[in-house]
Formats: C-alpha cells, structure tokens, sequence
C-alpha cells in the first residue's frame, strides 16, 4: 500500500497517515458509476477510474478541504470522462425511437432505456453530467455544483433546461423538487 | 415512473457491478505512482524555449540519421546471428536447467489449486491478502484480463517476502493439456523487475501496444519497485494462456535455494 507523501491536511489529520485505500476505496464505485453513466461503456469506465484515481493520488496533497474529497475526486472522474470521448474515434450508432412511435411489445422498457441512453448521450457533456450527479448518484444540488463547478442555481438552471430536453412534457417542480 | 428512476433502470442496464475494481484500482496506482510526472518549468525558461527547440529538433534529425546508420551497420555487422534473449546471466541458467516437476491431471480431473497464503503485509492491496504460493514468492492476480485472438491474459503482481534477495525463476504449464503459459512486459509500466526470459515464442497485440511472448519470467527482487513502508518488493508482469488450454495452470519458482510450486484455476 502506498501512502502520501507530504504533510499538510486538514484538522490536524497528518496526510503521510493516510493511505490510497483509506483515502479513495470508498470512491472507486461511485466514480465507476459515473463513468458508466457518461460514457455507457463498463470497461472505458474502468479505465477511467484507473486513470482518475492515479490523477487523485498525485495531486491529493493540493486539495486544502477534506470534507470536499468526493466531490474533487468525481469531478476528476467527469474530466477523464471528457477526455476519454473526445478521444473516440468511433461513435456508437443512435438507436432511439422515431417521436410518435408507440412501443407495445413486451422489450418496451429495454427500448425505453436506450431511447433515455441515446437522449442523455445527446446532451452537452456539462448538462449530462448535472443530469446523472442529481438523478443517478442522488447528490444533493450542493455537491452536484462542487463537482460540476458553478453555483447552486447555475446547476438549476443547467438541470432545467437538460430535463425540459430529456422529457418536454415533464413538469420540471415535478422532477427537480 | 418519474424520471429519477428511468435514468437509474437505463443506466444500470449498462453498469454491470465490478466488485474488483476498487482492488484493481489499488494496485495500478501502487505500481504507476513509481513513475511521477515531471515538474512544471519556471517562467524563467520561457526566453530559451526558442532556442532550446531548435537545438532539440536539430539533435532529433542527427540522431535519428545516427539511429539508421548504425542499424544498418548493426545489421550488416551481426549477419544472421539470432537475436539473443533479453537475459543472459549464469545464476538464471543454473535454474533453467532444473527440471519442471509440475503434475500432470486428466482433462476432467479437478484442478488442484493452491496453496493460497495470506500476506497481510505484501502489495497492501487489502488488510488479508492471499497470495498464490508458500513463499518467499507469492503470486496475485489482479483480476484483470485480457482476450485476443491468441489466448488470455492475466495482469498479475507478483511479490516476494523479506529478506530474499536472490534470483528468481518462474515457469507454468497447462496441468491437464500441457501448454506452455507464457510472460510478457506489461506494456502500462516503464520498468521492468520482471523480465520475460527464455524462448520467444512470439508477439501479440494487448492494451494497444505490440509484446513480444517469452516461456519464463525471471524477477531480481533488488530491482522491484518497494513501496514506503513494510511493503514487500512488487512486480507486475503479464501472463498468458493460449486458446485451448483449460486455465488449470501450474507454475514452478525456482530460487537458488528453493523449488516452489502452485496451482492457479483461472
């Protein structure tokens, strides 16, 4: 196991006491999730939790608020994430549903997810990412804000306007509460 | 549904569980964090990156000119002589010739795995760790594979217990088809404690770089990489089944010393 190197965290907690796997195993799975969620590709996100938690672990001696490690942690996992599509030379093939077409056979709720899939893969990465940190990963507008950068209400806005896209007829008190 | 759980059902169709990667994830941070980035340059050496650059790709032509003329001369100096192994060292070859006591088991026989030791202490990978092995060298599968048109690969850690120090030689077969599992650099890291010995028995493409396939793994526990600490010395090699064999492997460690077998299912 290996452990930080250098000494000055929070609440007289000293970082060279504070190994990988105190400090990040908790994260893995939800920054594996995230990763999932914006690149719909298990092992792309696997590589990318690797590479994010390498990034983390090196620079981890930076991050002055302990209290903000997920939320720093994830946002490095939404980076890669970024960088992981933007290398992609190839892109999957949309398979959504035409509007207007009723599904009635009994796969329905498969289409459904990867009509919902595909419409979230439409979005700009920073609207995506608001979308599946407060609806997927269940965070509270706060820390989807750290994370995602911005303010509270920038974040709301953002969640808006990607809902009003991903369900129109959706009353947007209804799903943002 | 609301939406709230339609993006749950939609995401999790696509978010098989990988109750390993947090464990994966420990060991390629322990073995990439041996390779630290550069630091940044100051302001001051902002005047010179003109300069500098030009000296730089001048130095790159002449080099890369240098690089082609010797390889010719290289070339025409060596004629046909086969390429040599990437080890040559006396004490690697006084355990080559040891011969391979590995079990031989019929193809519907179970496989005999094990033994399998606990080493709290080893790659810190968990408070109990097991290793494959009695020791003083364990082996630990990572759990990451890979599959090409060759066969499977297995990303493994291994790592020995203090103090030995002495050469290390590792061979393994198939028990019940009798192929020779094969070593490979891991292509991720930029040094090399393991390194694949004897036969070339060819090359494969994994993780997107070419590697070249050797019948044995020699380690020289002095060059592996020692996390702070009580952490035993780590090496991360790959290895690889062929297509056809039935992942009951067997695997012999030869130390000048000690003969150690053990047992692996993948």
């Amino acid at each position: 196991m290996i452990r930080v190197a250098d000494s000055s965290w929070s609440a007289g907690q000293s970082k060279s006491e504070q190994t990988f796997t105190d400090l990040f195993a908790p994260l893995v799975e939800p920054g594996y999730r995230l990763a999932c969620a914006l690149l719909h590709d298990a092992a792309a996100a696997e590589d990318v939790v690797q590479e994010a938690s390498l990034i983390a672990w090196r620079k981890v001696g930076r991050l002055e608020d302990r209290s903000r490690l997920r939320a720093w942690f994830l946002g490095i996992v939404a980076n890669e994430c970024r960088n992981a599509r933007k290398r992609r030379w190839t892109t999957a093939v949309g398979h959504g549903l035409p509007a207007g077409l009723s599904v009635a056979s009994s796969e329905e709720h498969v289409l459904q997810g990867a009509d919902l899939r595909n419409a979230l893969r439409q979005l700009p990465h920073q609207d995506r990412l608001v979308v599946i940190l407060y609806f997927y990963l269940d965070m509270p507008l706060t820390e989807v804000a750290a994370v995602a950068g911005g303010s509270v209400g920038a974040v709301r806005a953002r969640l808006y306007r990607a809902v009003r896209r991903l369900r129109p007829e959706l009353a947007i008190e209804e799903a943002i509460g | 549904m609301s939406l709230r759980a339609d993006i749950h059902a939609a995401i999790d169709e696509v978010t098989p569980p990988a109750p390993m990667l947090a464990s994966r994830v420990d060991g390629f941070v322990v073995a990439r964090d041996r390779v630290r980035p550069r630091p940044r340059r100051g302001s001051w050496a902002r005047p010179a990156r003109g300069l500098v650059g030009a000296v730089a790709a001048v130095m790159v032509v002449v080099l890369f000119a240098g690089l082609v003329l010797s390889g010719r001369v290289w070339r025409d100096w060596t004629g046909s002589v086969a390429r040599p192994v990437p080890i040559n060292h006396i004490p690697l070859r006084a355990l080559e010739a040891r011969p391979l006591n590995l079990p031989a088991i019929d193809s519907g026989a179970a496989c005999p795995t094990g033994p399998l030791l606990n080493t709290p202490t080893a790659s810190g990978l968990g408070p109990l760790t097991y290793g494959d092995g009695n020791g003083p060298v364990f082996a630990e599968g990572t759990g990451s594979r890979y599959v090409t048109s060759w066969g499977t690969y297995i990303l493994t850690s291994y790592v020995i217990k203090p103090p030995y120090m002495d050469w290390v030689l590792i061979r393994a077969r198939d028990l019940r088809t009798n192929q020779v599992e094969v070593f490979a650099h891991n292509p991720l890291l930029d040094y090399y404690p393991a390194m694949p010995s004897g036969d070339k028995v060819g090359s494969d493409y994994v993780l997107d770089h070419t590697v070249q396939l050797y019948t044995e793994l020699a380690i020289q526990p002095q060059n592996m990489y020692r996390a702070p600490g009580n952490w035993w010395p780590l090496a991360v090699t790959l290895q690889a089944f062929p297509k056809g064999s039935s992942g009951c492997i067997g695997f012999q460690v030869d130390g000048p010393d000690f003969t150690e077998l053990f047992v692996v299912s993948y």
